[in-house]
């Protein structure tokens, strides 16, 4: 098959993926805790030269990528004694059946057991273990565990060198590649009744939105001239 | 195939439950003893197709998932009715009361009543437990606030005690489940009742004459409705470019 129609094709399937990542985030803009993803499609230049290569011309093109964006979201006021924003770096740490993961959605609550527990039901990591908080304990901003005056656990947060290393797991919370370990942030500092919210900002979103539609355009118009321009020339050749 | 089509669906499912909530929260902003309910919203993802070796599998989004709708058992504000039958909780606790299967459930208080039988019984119908009996044509009841019930059979008559209210709190009451109106079952998630005469072990104490007021509050519910339906409308302007993908895929073939 021709180049041109090849290159076509590849930004157009490419296009088709940025719009997932774009879509993802824009209906997740009320998600506490989410963190958005930024596709990134190879260049151009390069996209045309692994479809031009032949060993990789059987292959399926190669898909956009994503990497995360982990600013902090805008934190709003909910008045529930158990969400808990984080001020500044770092993430909750919980324990989910694929290990440790990571997040820095606050919406918890308590389980059957008494366990602090994210909205998945994963228990939330205290510097001892999961945290236990019995009927009327109460969590302060530094994250100590108070029942009846007294301290009987603290919240550990976890700080990253590198938060670049974090990746997205199944559930949607964070997990870092093999080897790279957090620190435990030796004072916690939190808003609590407070919720941080996704950092997905509708603007952005919608630009991309429409960016990548216009992309996929060019791209269609691009496969049409070329199949115009084929058809004639072949017409032209017929009249001779 | 066009992901972005799917993941905006659930998107917009997603925001129509949020706004179904929050007309039910509405509607109910001055039911006596009313709990509002909140839709929460989980990412949703589904790990990526086998990896090639050496490259970790990039687990694909696939939209928005509702963890299912949470009670705010925050206490609502008391006002006071004067009513000697009005009961309201000052505080956590549930009065426990029996179902019509002979189960239990538990009610926020609320206008009680004397069921034909003699017994005491929540705004619903049903009888508190343990059953308090009240003997026929008293002059007044009385609660105090904590818990004990009294009864004076002529104005100028000495209070007898005819029973002890007590009160049940859970370890997570957002998971008990509503079954009658006003009225809850305990469900795997909220953990087992743990009862206490009222005012001691976390509970709160009676208060006769007055209602507990609905916890919805007005501002709360606008903003988060403004929200839902800026996202749904946001939804679906990607099902509008998905769409537009699509149409401009099958123009691939002109003629």
């Amino acid at each position: 098959m021709s180049n041109a129609f090849v290159a076509a094709i590849h930004s157009m399937q490419n296009d088709m993926r940025t719009m997932e990542t774009v879509s993802q985030n824009m209906v997740n803009i009320a998600t506490p805790g989410y963190k958005r993803a930024i596709a990134i499609a190879p260049a151009f230049g390069e996209a045309l030269a692994q479809a031009q290569a032949p060993a990789l011309q059987a292959q399926l093109p190669a898909a956009v990528s994503s990497v995360l964006d982990l600013s902090s979201g805008t934190v709003k006021q909910t008045g529930q004694a158990l969400d808990l924003a984080i001020s500044g770096d770092g993430f909750f740490e919980l324990e989910t059946p694929e290990g440790l993961a990571y997040t820095r959605a606050g919406d918890f609550r308590r389980d059957a057991q008494g366990r602090l527990v994210s909205q998945q039901g994963f228990a939330v990591q205290g510097l001892g273990g999961a945290l236990q908080m019995g009927p009327g304990a109460t969590i302060d901003a530094q994250g100590r565990v108070m029942h009846d005056g007294r301290e009987v656990g603290q919240l550990k947060l976890v700080r990253f060198a590198n938060p670049k290393l974090l990746h997205k797991t199944g559930a949607g919370l964070l997990q870092p590649a093999s080897g790279a370990a957090g620190t435990t942030d030796p004072r916690p500092e939190l808003q609590v009744g407070f919720l941080e919210g996704s950092n997905v900002t509708p603007m952005r979103e919608m630009v991309a939105l429409m960016q990548t539609t216009r992309h996929f355009e060019a791209a269609q118009k691009l496969y049409q001239g070329y199949d115009e321009a084929l058809g004639s020339a072949i017409q032209k050749l017929g009249q001779f | 195939m066009n992901d972005s089509l799917y993941i905006a669906a659930t998107g917009m499912q997603a925001q129509q439950l949020s706004i179904d909530a929050i007309a039910n929260n509405l509607a109910n902003v001055s039911t006596a003893g009313f709990k509002k309910g909140r839709v929460q919203f989980q990412e949703m993802m589904h790990a990526g197709p086998a990896p090639a070796a050496g490259t970790a599998a990039a687990p694909l989004g696939i939209g928005i998932a509702v963890g299912g709708q949470v009670k705010d058992f925050a206490p609502g504000s008391l006002t006071q009715t004067g009513s000697a039958m009005d009961l309201a909780i000052d505080g956590a606790g549930f009065l426990e009361v029996t179902l019509a299967d002979g189960s239990r459930g538990y009610a926020r208080g609320g206008t009680l009543q004397v069921s034909k039988d003699g017994f005491l019984a929540a705004a619903s119908g049903h009888v508190l437990r343990p059953a308090i009996h009240i003997p026929a044509n008293v002059h007044a009841i009385s609660v105090a606030p904590d818990g004990k019930v009294t009864v004076q059979a002529h104005e100028k008559s000495a209070p007898v005690e005819v029973g002890q209210i007590e009160l049940a709190n859970f370890g997570n009451p957002a998971a008990l489940n509503m079954v009658a109106a006003g009225v809850y079952a305990p469900t795997e998630g909220s953990g087992e009742a743990v009862f206490g005469r009222p005012g001691t072990q976390g509970v709160g104490r009676l208060a006769q004459g007055a209602l507990e007021n609905s916890n919805v509050t007005l501002v709360d519910e606008m903003v988060t409705l403004m929200v839902a339906q800026r996202a749904y409308e946001m939804a679906s302007k990607v099902v509008q470019a998905s769409d537009e993908l699509m149409s401009m895929t099958n123009n691939l073939r002109r003629g």
